[in-house]
């Protein structure tokens, strides 16, 4: 029963979209049947490239898009972490970062997109500028929250046993901050994938955001739903893959 | 296990001069402690009595080297003390074990590299043995007792062989059954390591049962007002009449003020 829980929802969406489309209730030009569907995903994945439109692009568009996501994300991480970790423990780095960060992110991402568009042109810089920007405030965040709960009793039991600055960061500050730096990190990566589509839908050749943007002037809407859904896959994957990397960590498999 | 840091037989190991601490609190300076001095031999017991609120904690967090102070010295074999360290072992009143360490790694934790990966694992054991958690290497924090955390606690710090050991109301927070059993290891464990301790309690009859010297504290601002040797040999008899009239003693000095 525990095992069907998680399905049950999609399996619901799944059954009720194919009694619109298979029942007449909503045209196909509007809401292909979960078959159309299929058969348009297997040719976007599958068949060999150029024998139709659309056909075998998925391995370019993945990778184009994964490449941004991970160019991005990766940027967020390098600076929002450490950031983030200084600002939870130095009352002046606090008060030094925290106006500006939080005025920052008081401007929705996509006000960005023009002024990334002037700087960067179409493309990968303005993608991962865009992507990095978004996830850089959930992992400044949750490295900042993780560092100022850290209980202080665990950094003195730390420098008693002999530990120097470097050394307490790395075996005792970073640890014990780990289960609001994990969550930070998935909220970081998850909005990584909303802004990615946006930076792909400015007219980049490739990516999964460009394929769908692609296919709304061309009418195709069973492109635009099999776009959507993988994008669903493609991030909970990358959510699961980059939790299953954290686990090398004893703090995430053991504070999980 | 390699010899134990040098000291002078007999020789004073810890050396409080004249400390005074005070605290900012709504713009205000109260005074929290005031002209401390006392001295701790190699080997001693030292129990610091006083009630809630005296500046206990404050005291031992200063000789740790955890808190700044304002007047006076503590020298550790001569050197006086600016920051925390191996030689100035902590168990403190709250639990602080590493919650994501297993009791085996957070009493290895201290350990430093030069041991080797199998030497370490050689003290961590032998360390586990003496504190009676032969079998818990492999537990977490969180899946053992109070009374077990507060070995784990101990034995992370004598594994790195301090040449004082500083305790907090260490058994506060125990029932008394577990709090008799961790007295009688800690007696045990101070006899074979001829261990200098420095113990902070607010239970005359802890101090009277540990210690060989009681030191008593008033309060507000915290000062020394009376010292109390216990020439009691151990295990000691809490309801013998020698011990009771040494308890007595102290329980005068405390009430009055
Ligand atoms: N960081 C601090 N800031 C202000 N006052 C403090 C601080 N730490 C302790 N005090 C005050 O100093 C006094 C002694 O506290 P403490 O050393 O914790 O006492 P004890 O351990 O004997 O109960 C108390 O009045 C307490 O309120
Ligand atoms: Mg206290």
């Amino acid at each position: 029963m525990a095992m069907l829980l998680p399905w049950l929802l999609p399996a619901c969406a799944l059954g009720i979209w194919a009694l619109l489309s298979l029942g007449g209730l909503a045209p196909s030009y509007l809401l292909p049947s979960p078959v159309e569907v299929l058969h348009t995903a297997r040719d976007y994945i599958f068949a060999p490239p150029g024998s139709a439109p659309y056909a075998g692009r998925f391995v370019n568009d993945l990778l184009a898009s994964l490449g941004r996501v991970g160019g991005g994300f990766a940027l967020a991480v390098a600076l929002g972490l450490p950031l983030g970790l200084l600002s939870g423990r130095l009352r002046f780095m606090r008060l030094f970062l925290d106006t500006f960060v939080n005025g920052v992110r008081a401007v929705p991402g996509i006000a960005w997109l023009p002024l990334a568009l002037v700087w960067f042109g179409i493309g990968f810089k303005t993608t991962v500028f865009l992507v990095s920007l978004a996830a850089f405030f959930p992992i400044y965040l949750g490295a900042a929250a993780g560092a100022m709960q850290v209980n202080p009793l665990y950094l003195r039991a730390g420098a008693m046993m002999g530990l120097g600055r470097g050394r307490l960061i790395f075996t005792v500050l970073v640890p014990a901050a780990m289960p609001h730096v994990v969550t930070g990190l998935r909220l970081g990566l998850g909005i990584s994938f909303a802004y990615l589509v946006l930076g792909e839908l400015t007219g980049v050749p490739d990516g999964l955001g460009a394929a769908i943007m692609d296919a709304r002037m061309l009418g195709r809407v069973d492109i635009i739903i099999m776009g959507i859904l993988l994008i669903a896959v493609i991030g909970r994957l990358c959510d699961l893959a980059m939790v299953g990397g954290l686990k090398m960590f004893k703090s995430v498999r053991r504070l999980g | 296990m390699s010899t134990r840091a040098p000291r002078k037989a007999n020789g004073a190991c810890l050396q409080v001069r004249g400390l005074g601490k005070s605290f900012g609190v709504n713009g205000r300076r109260m005074s929290a402690l005031e002209d401390i001095s006392f001295e701790v031999r190699s080997g001693e017991v030292l129990g610091i009595l006083g009630p809630s609120g005296c500046g206990k904690t404050t005291l031992l967090n200063i000789i740790a080297g955890f808190l700044p102070h304002d007047q006076g010295q503590v020298l550790m074999h001569g050197q006086t003390v600016t920051r925390p360290g191996p030689e100035r072992g902590v168990v403190f009143q709250e639990d602080a074990l590493f919650p994501w360490l297993t009791v085996a790694e957070n009493v290895g934790f201290g350990l430093r590299n030069g041991d080797g990966r199998a030497g370490r694992r050689i003290k961590v054991e032998r360390m586990l043995d003496l504190v009676g958690l032969e079998g818990f290497g492999s537990y977490l924090p969180s899946a053992i007792s109070g009374g077990m955390k507060q070995r784990v606690a101990l034995a992370r710090v004598l594994v790195l062989q301090p040449a004082a050991l500083l305790m907090d109301e260490p058994f506060a927070a125990l029932d008394a059954q577990t709090r008799g059993d961790m007295h009688s290891l800690l007696i045990s464990l101070q006899r074979q390591l001829q261990q200098t301790v420095v113990f902070v309690t607010h239970d005359p009859e802890e101090a009277v049962k540990l210690a060989d010297r009681v030191l008593v504290m008033a309060t507000a601002p915290g000062r020394l007002r009376q010292e109390h040797r216990v020439d009691l040999e151990r295990p000691r008899q809490v309801d013998s009449a020698a011990f009771l009239e040494i308890k007595r003693a102290i329980l005068d000095g405390l009430g009055g003020s």
